[in-house]
């Protein structure tokens, strides 16, 4: 599968979208994307959309076999590729 | 070369000191508390305000001491625990370097906790795998080989389940002796640990090894998704969420109740037992009147503390904690805090001493301190006899609106006033005095858990003995210093007078009289006379004491039963005296006098808890300046508006 281009490359926010996808780097290259990628959203993880709180609040999302809460603010430096649904 | 075999044998001779490093959730405490049981300590580690937890470890083969490390997911040293945990690993603080460390981890999520281990191999110590919740991962469909993991990791690796006591006798043994675990090794086919860089290389590291070993994932836990499906749905979790604060504050107030009357009855009956059997004398007074009362005015909220230490605990450990934070968190943003802080504040409605420890699960010491800042706001219990007595004193019984009368809409103002001030000031500290770089909001959901009970109760008697003995020095001092200033100088009083009269002589020529007279300039503003002052003064040492305080000063007959002191007092406030021809506490006076009451920090506890939780008199000294002041302006602001 072709690495989307960062142009137009989707987020952890648009998951609600895609509900599988594949991760392929934390934008930043400071403390936060360290720590986005030490907490489990290391290039190559698969994450799955489980749900959001109402009005734009955080999101819920299954990675490494852990259920992660995060918000948008944070779910925007984590870019991401879409999986085919295997079902 | 003879000597060798008795050095060998003297080094050892020290118990050896094993560290328990792992990820939050991974099930570390509560095998700290079964490892340990009572022998686990609680503290502080200096100047920080990381928990520092210790214990001796019984084995047949010889005993060992455990240190519980925060829980980390990196040895980045990027937050303070993580920062706290690497320097113990190296020895840096703690007593020395400790032997050997023990990497625990929740078999059912190896995959995003393993890479930690790449960096605590690095260390160069004797490590140990300790895997927990090897039950659920067997019921959840999982399989591991860990003879497989074993190799591939290069150390030795032990399953348990902590709750249930399993595979702890044979870990007690092994933790005796550290030198006999194998040190990290390549050979025999172990996966290379990165040995620095990045974060990308450990967990491509875990995934190999886990890899090697996986004979069967596991299956989301179903039961979680069930559960989840309701807690977390954007209507019913709401509604659910609700329920829930709704019964936490009932169940604090109510369910401790009955502890906390045997409580105050108790150590009345143990003062006036203490005056009636030691001879008469200033050191009886002291004692009864000052130590036994003074004291036991704060002792009365051991049981409340103790039943929120344990709900907050039992909430934790069946992971609903942090699904309340997740449905509270978008609220809670606008402030500027997380959904974490909410449970805090909650808390604090009871009593600001376990909201201020509460914070503990905040992760991001901004939001935590923030929090703690404005945790006082909340309306407390201490408060509520104080409000009931002024309200009784100046606010007219009127109905409003059908079944609401002006008495208790003016408290529910009181309530909702301190729950608004307390997110608002969190709203202006977090952009102005706190601002800097935060860490990323991150919760992670557990999956929900049966709570072991022992280890509940282990944590609440550890968190409770410990802030009796930080706090308790703090509060009997100053219950004698109050003591002091409201009973000297003794004045004679004239023979023929009451008790109450007595009573009312003394402390109109205390220093605390003093005191309150020279705070004139300081209060006339709001319409308060120096008696008013007494009664502040008197509540420092506990809010609730401001009744007794102002019974004294006013000669109001005290009994046994608490609502006809309140009601003989509040008759003597609205009642005009005599000299003056007004009443001792006008309208405006009482609305300023209970505004003032709301915002100040009138509570040596509290002041403990916040000097114990950000480890200085700093931040303590920093909260009673500008509570005064922001005490002191809204105070002014409602007598004036209110005249």
């Amino acid at each position: 599968m072709p690495a989307a281009s960062p142009s137009t490359s989707l987020t952890l926010a648009d998951l609600p979208r895609l509900l599988q996808a594949r991760v392929l780097d934390v934008l930043g290259g400071d403390a936060i994307a360290e720590r986005l990628t030490v907490l489990g959203f290391a290039p190559g993880t698969e994450v799955h959309f489980a749900r959001r709180a109402p009005f734009r609040g955080p999101l819920i999302v299954d990675v490494r076999g852990a259920q992660i809460c995060l918000r948008v603010q944070e779910a925007r430096r984590i870019r991401v590729e879409p999986i085919e649904a295997t079902k | 070369m003879s000597h060798a075999p008795a050095v060998v044998q003297a080094a050892p001779k020290a118990r050896p000191r094993i560290a328990l490093a792992g990820s939050p959730n991974c099930g570390k405490t509560t095998l700290f508390n079964a490892l340990t049981g009572l022998r686990g300590k609680t503290g502080n580690y200096p100047g920080v305000t990381v928990d520092r937890r210790v214990g001796r470890v019984p084995a047949p083969t010889g005993d060992s001491d455990i240190i519980d490390l925060p829980g980390l997911y990196s040895l980045t040293a990027m937050a303070e625990d993580e920062a706290v945990a690497l320097r113990v690993l190296r020895g840096e603080i703690g007593e020395r370097q400790p032997d050997g460390v023990v990497f625990v981890a929740d078999a059912t999520t190896l995959a995003r906790s393993l890479p930690l281990l790449a960096e605590l191999l690095v260390l160069n110590l004797p490590v140990l795998v300790v895997l927990t919740m090897i039950d659920e991962l067997k019921a959840r469909g999982g399989d591991l080989d860990l003879m497989r993991l074993q190799r591939a990791l290069g150390v030795q690796v032990l399953g348990v389940v902590g709750n249930r006591g399993l595979g702890l006798d044979d870990l007690r043994v092994k933790l005796g002796a550290p030198l006999a675990w194998k040190k990290p090794s390549t050979s025999n086919g172990a996966l290379p640990a990165p040995s620095a860089g990045d974060a990308a290389a450990r967990f491509a590291w875990a995934d190999a090894a886990l890899a090697q070993a996986t004979r069967a994932t596991l299956r989301p836990s179903t039961l979680t998704r069930r559960i989840d499906a309701v807690l977390l749905h954007p209507v019913l979790g709401l509604v659910i969420f609700i329920l829930f604060c709704a019964t936490f504050f009932q169940a604090i107030f109510s369910w401790a109740a009955p502890a906390m009357d045997a409580m105050s009855g108790g150590m009345d009956a143990l003062a006036d037992w203490l005056l009636a059997t030691l001879p008469p004398g200033i050191l009886t007074e002291l004692l009864a009147d000052g130590i036994v009362r003074g004291v036991g005015a704060v002792i009365v909220f051991v049981p409340q503390i103790a039943l929120l230490f344990a709900l907050i605990l039992l909430c934790e450990a069946s992971g609903y904690m942090a699904r309340a934070a997740f449905v509270v968190d978008r609220a809670m943003g606008w402030f500027g805090l997380e959904g974490r802080c909410f449970i805090a504040l909650l808390s604090s409605y009871a009593c600001a001493v376990p909201g201020v420890l509460a914070t503990r699960s905040i992760p991001s010491p901004r939001d935590r301190l923030a929090t703690i800042l404005v945790a006082p706001f909340a309306t407390c219990s201490a408060r509520l006899p104080v409000y009931a007595l002024l309200i009784a004193a100046v606010i007219p019984p009127t109905s409003v609106l059908g079944w609401f009368t002006m008495q208790g809409l003016t408290l529910f103002g009181l309530y909702l006033l301190g729950g608004l001030t307390a997110v608002v000031f969190a709203a202006l500290f977090k952009r102005g005095l706190l601002r800097g770089q935060s860490l990323p909001f991150y919760l992670e959901l557990p999956p929900y858990r049966w709570p072991s009970l022992q280890s509940i109760a282990l944590q609440t008697w550890r968190r409770l003995s410990s802030f009796l003995k930080d706090a308790g020095r703090v509060i009997l001092l100053g219950a004698i210093v109050l003591w002091f200033l409201l009973n000297f100088p003794r004045t004679e009083a004239p023979p023929q007078a009451t008790r109450e009269q007595q009573r009312q002589v003394v402390i109109e020529n205390s220093y605390a009289a003093h005191l309150g007279r020279s705070l004139d300039p300081v209060f006339a503003p709001m319409g308060f006379d120096w008696r008013i002052n007494v009664g502040l003064i008197g509540s420092f040492a506990a809010r609730e004491l401001m009744v007794t305080t102002l019974a004294q000063v006013y000669a109001s007959p005290q009994t046994d039963d608490a609502d006809a002191t309140q009601q003989s007092l509040s008759e003597i406030l609205r009642t005009p005296e005599p000299a003056t021809g007004k009443p001792p506490l006008s309208v405006p006076s009482a609305l300023a006098l209970m505004v003032f009451y709301m915002y100040a920090l009138l509570c040596l506890s509290t002041v403990a808890a916040v000097k114990r939780e950000t480890g200085g008199y700093k931040w303590p000294l920093f909260m009673l300046v500008y509570m005064f002041g922001l005490a002191w302006v809204a105070g002014y602001a409602t007598y004036w508006i209110a005249s």
